[in-house]
């Protein structure tokens, strides 16, 4: 379970990305963050992968206050959790396979085990068969879905996306999204950051609302 | 680039330790004939000079006297010199009856080499007396001092390596930013992300290191055949020394340790900001 309990952030430099921010999702729970830009909804996802500090209040995953975890345990920490970009933060001169192995590569596990899961993630995402190619030789909605695998391959309990679909059109922003629904489906728990709000409301999930890094909606 | 910098860095002070054993075997070889030589006042007769010379020849700490006739010497030098005609100009003979001795103790036995040079002084006839190896004695002060400015210097050049290898590596991490911020994304351990920059650090530092012994040693092959032939002049035989394996081996290990040290400090120090 992901907690934040009365939670800022302000950077160097005096800007409060968010002030006291209170809001709860449960396991296996799936949940839109929304709000203009500079709301601090990216703000409020790299407080959860440990990429920034909360200056104030506690950040509780599954009961342990990750804005205290040590240096040393911030990568372990990470592993839990799978992070997608709307700029996918590939590897673009490392192969589709290899883009998806790396955490897998990084947390030590065995080259046929990599293989095997490597596929099976692809195969998730519609992308086997195209694991020898580079990044940049597929289409944008593609390039997502290799982001997709990758953060899906050593199977976190929760899966964070900061606008997933922002640069696709409406058709392939969907078929985006419903992947996320098989993940949360078999119990992953999924946090997705978009303004796109005439998909949001489609979809009909749990909406969390930030304006000005203050929360002003968190219910469904 | 940075492996050649690393190999001129360092091929000077391996170089100047090369040289410096060099001419330290040499001063070596000539500590073998360390003579005394004795010069007598200008009104000694060769008689005297004689009774002078088989005196000293008694004495214990004198291995070897050898008389050197002031007539003979003048003779010597007007054949050999070339000056035939203007030495005949000269009215009386300039050059005083010389003694040569060989003393029993060698250079190593400085106090009683020196006791043997002032009992010698304190002599009538005996206007100067002159140690060969005075001169030595000051080389091997030098060479003391080289040597010691061969630790300097290594330390100092060895800093300058540690320089070039954080730069290089600075750079690298600057080229791989973005791959890096993926790694620590999908949960890389610092160790993990360090890995290959160690790896770099190791080769530029175990290349930096071979090339300047290859560089040294080049230098020395190619001073070595002058050298050799300058020694035959004065009936030497002197090689120059290569720069010995284990010193070789020694200056790598130091290059390799310097490079992954480097490239430790700055990875460690990147990834410490990274993380706050
Ligand atoms: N590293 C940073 N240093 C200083 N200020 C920052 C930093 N990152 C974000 N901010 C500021 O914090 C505020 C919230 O930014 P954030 O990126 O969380 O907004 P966002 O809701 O994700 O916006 P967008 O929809 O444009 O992505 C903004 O005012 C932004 O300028
Ligand atoms: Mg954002």
């Amino acid at each position: 379970m992901l907690q934040f309990i009365n939670v800022s952030k302000r950077y160097p430099g005096g800007i409060d990305a968010l002030k006291n921010v209170n809001f709860e999702l449960s396991n296996g729970e799936m949940a839109f963050l929304t709000g203009h830009s500079g709301a601090g909804k990216s703000t409020l996802l790299k407080l959860i992968a440990i990429l920034e500090r909360s200056t104030q209040g506690q950040v509780m995953l599954d009961n342990q206050n990750i804005g205290r975890i040590s240096k040393r345990n911030i990568p372990y920490a990470r592993r839990k959790i799978g992070m997608i970009f709307q700029d996918h933060r590939l590897l673009h001169d490392h192969t589709v396979f290899d883009n998806v192995a790396l955490p897998l590569i990084i947390a030590g596990i065995d080259r046929h085990e990599i293989k095997r899961r490597v596929r099976a993630a692809l195969d998730k995402v519609s992308l086997l068969g195209k694991e020898k190619r580079y990044p940049i030789t597929l289409s944008g909605g593609e390039q997502q879905r290799i982001g997709i695998a990758r953060a899906v391959v050593n199977r976190p309990p929760m899966i964070l996306a900061d606008e997933p679909t922002g640069n696709l059109d409406p058709a392939l922003s969907e078929e985006i999204i419903q992947l996320f629904e098989q993940f949360n489906r078999v119990g992953v728990t999924v946090l997705i950051a978009s303004h796109d709000v005439p998909l949001i409301q489609r979809m009909g999930y749990r909406t969390l609302q930030l304006s000005n890094g203050e929360m002003v909606q968190h219910s469904g | 680039m940075t492996v050649s910098v690393i190999a001129i860095t360092l091929s000077l002070p391996s170089g100047l330790l090369v040289s410096v054993n060099n001419i330290q075997s040499l001063s070596g070889q000539i500590d073998l004939n360390n003579n005394i030589s004795v010069f007598l006042r200008q009104s000694v007769t060769l008689k005297q000079a004689k009774i002078l010379s088989d005196s000293l020849q008694r004495d214990p700490k004198i291995i070897e006297t050898n008389l050197i006739d002031k007539n003979a010497a003048l003779e010597e030098f007007r054949q050999y010199s070339g000056f035939g005609t203007a030495i005949s100009v000269l009215a009386s003979n300039p050059l005083p009856h010389v003694i040569q001795i060989t003393p029993l103790h060698s250079i190593d036995n400085q106090i009683s080499l020196r006791l043997l040079v002032s009992e010698l002084k304190q002599r009538p006839n005996i206007q100067l007396v002159q140690m060969d190896m005075g001169w030595l004695d000051r080389l091997n002060g030098i060479l003391n001092v080289a040597q010691r400015g061969v630790t300097i210097i290594t330390i100092l050049l060895g800093l300058a390596v540690l320089l070039i290898i954080s730069n290089t590596i600075r750079l690298e991490l600057q080229n791989r930013h973005d791959e890096i911020d993926i790694m620590r994304l999908v949960g890389a351990t610092h160790a993990f992300i360090m890995r290959p920059f160690l790896y770099s650090g190791f080769w530029y530092g175990f290349l930096g290191g071979i090339f300047a012994c290859i560089l040294v040693n080049l230098s020395v092959w190619l001073i070595d055949g002058p050298t050799s032939s300058l020694a035959m002049l004065y009936n030497n035989s002197f090689n120059l020394a290569f720069m010995p394996l284990i010193h070789a081996v020694l200056w790598v290990t130091f290059s390799v340790f310097l490079g992954i040290i480097g490239a430790w400090i700055v990875v460690s120090r990147y990834l410490n900001e990274l993380e706050s």
